[in-house]
């Protein structure tokens, strides 16, 4: 991958996010500083930096959970600038992964896999039932699907969370530090669980702390500090030859334990 | 004091009638009220400006002006039949409770479920009505029995525009016979039996909603 601002896009895969100039204040915080940063379509981009630099807030802007102030935002070819944009048919291919899972506590796994599907998309129960058991399978827990969230362990709560947002075929996955809740057995269940969406294609942006994972999957890594990218670059420069000071200080200390 | 209670038996008809549309109104009002009480509450924890101020002048007014003025001005200044006037008035006044009870109901949900419901492409009406309701539902029932219970006793204030209730029947045995006391006392017994179908019908509803929570 080259760097995100080539002019050239004509033979490359089409730009799946884009932020130009992006900005955004909370309050008297500013928690983006002048982002612009790409996703292509298949494409793993990993952020990392300190916490309350701004990377959860960067992926929530993706999906309109969070508005941006100034700049442009295009997502799916659909631009997320203005103060009410329709944000409905984005959200519904915009697959998102919580740290705390927030799956609906008053739903089976299947209910909540189904959900969305039934409701947004149409389907019938026993297709979206269908798909979410192929999807069950497909993170590992097909066995799950009659009991409720509180009878699962996090690993398992996270897989199913992984499995709702991709039963609405999403085009791109956000992951706000998928693993940060989870006991460290069971982080690798669901390192693995993106790992093989990663192998197949899927376009993912992934906040997290993970290094490991974000070397051996990541396919560019960006890292934010008081809300300005300090450094973007692919794993292998990343870690081996960062340009800023600030990169080797945060990888010094995420990887000296 | 001498008691008479076989008036009570004489009045058997009378009773039976008022109890019954005592019960009709109470039904049709708690029907209502929950109808628009919960539509109020759900508006008031949207985050628009105008909206919030518009619904949080709906429960202020309509909370802070007495059931019997509300009936009054329903009845004979806006022109509406007695049965429609009380039921209508019913409704609205205990809309307003119920759509502070539903709000404080929804507050109790984490909002990382609202997040995750609309990342997921679902509409507001969707988030309500699929996540965030049945969640409020578990913190609203033991208010809401007090709600529906307020329904129940504040229908007796239909007597005043001429409904023949059971608070009604009790004036009627009152006038004709000066046997208020009977009276009195088997429409208390009355009331105390509907408010505790009500407690119990809830109470079911409760176990049952705890169950699926659990």
């Amino acid at each position: 991958m080259t760097a995100s601002s080539s002019p050239d896009n004509s033979a490359k895969p089409q730009l799946v996010v884009e932020f130009a100039g992006v900005q955004k204040h909370f309050g008297d915080l500013h928690v983006l500083r002048d982002i612009n940063l790409s996703v292509r379509q298949g494409e793993v981009l990993v952020i990392c930096g300190p916490s309350g630099s701004g990377k959860s807030t960067l992926v929530r802007c993706v999906n309109g959970l969070e508005p941006i102030g100034a700049g442009r935002l295009t997502v799916l070819s659909r631009l997320l600038n203005g103060r009410f944009p329709d944000l409905r048919e984005l959200r519904a291919e915009v697959g998102m992964v919580f740290q705390h899972f927030n799956l609906y506590p008053h739903l089976t796994v299947l209910g909540n896999i189904t959900l969305a599907p039934m409701k947004v998309r149409g389907l019938s129960r026993a297709e979206a039932e269908g798909k979410a058991q192929a999807l069950l399978e497909r993170v590992g827990i097909p066995e799950k699907a009659k009991q409720h969230p509180a009878q699962l362990s996090g690993g398992q709560r996270q897989r199913v969370a992984i499995a709702r947002a991709l039963a609405m075929d999403p085009k791109i996955m956000l992951f706000d530090e998928p693993t940060s809740a989870l006991d460290p057995e069971m982080i690798k269940e669901v390192l693995d669980v993106l790992t093989d969406l990663a192998r197949d294609g899927m376009t993912m942006m992934v906040v997290t702390h993970e290094m490991g994972f974000a070397r051996r999957v990541a396919d560019r890594i960006a890292l934010l500090d008081h809300g300005r990218i300090v450094e973007e670059n692919d794993p292998e420069r990343f870690f081996k030859t960062p340009r800023d000071e600030r990169t080797k200080a945060f990888l010094s200390k995420i990887l000296s334990h | 004091m001498d008691l008479d209670w076989y008036i009570i038996w004489d009045y058997r008809a009378d009773l039976l009638r008022g109890l019954w549309l005592t019960v009709r109104i109470s039904l049709i009002a708690m029907v209502g009220a929950t109808l628009v009480g919960v539509a109020v509450g759900c508006l008031r924890t949207l985050p628009g400006f105008l909206v919030r101020r518009l619904t949080g002048l709906y429960v202020e007014v309509l909370r802070n002006i007495p059931i019997v003025v509300k009936l009054f001005f329903a009845h004979f200044i806006l022109g509406l039949d007695a049965l429609p006037a009380g039921i209508v008035v019913l409704i609205l006044h205990r809309s307003a409770y119920i759509a502070d009870v539903t709000a404080a109901g929804l507050r109790s949900v984490p909002y990382g479920q609202t997040e995750a419901a609309l990342a997921s492409g679902l509409s507001t009406r969707q988030v309500f009505g699929w996540v965030l309701l049945p969640q409020a539902l578990r913190a609203m029932i033991p208010p809401m029995t007090t709600q529906y219970t307020q329904v129940v006793k504040n229908s007796s204030v239909v007597m005043l525009i001429a409904l023949q209730d059971l608070t009604f029947m009790t004036q009627r045995i009152e006038h004709e016979t000066f046997r208020g006391v009977e009276a009195a006392s088997t429409v208390t017994l009355l009331y105390l039996l509907i408010v505790l179908c009500v407690a119990a019908a809830m109470a079911g509803a409760q176990r049952l909603v705890d169950r699926r929570l659990a």
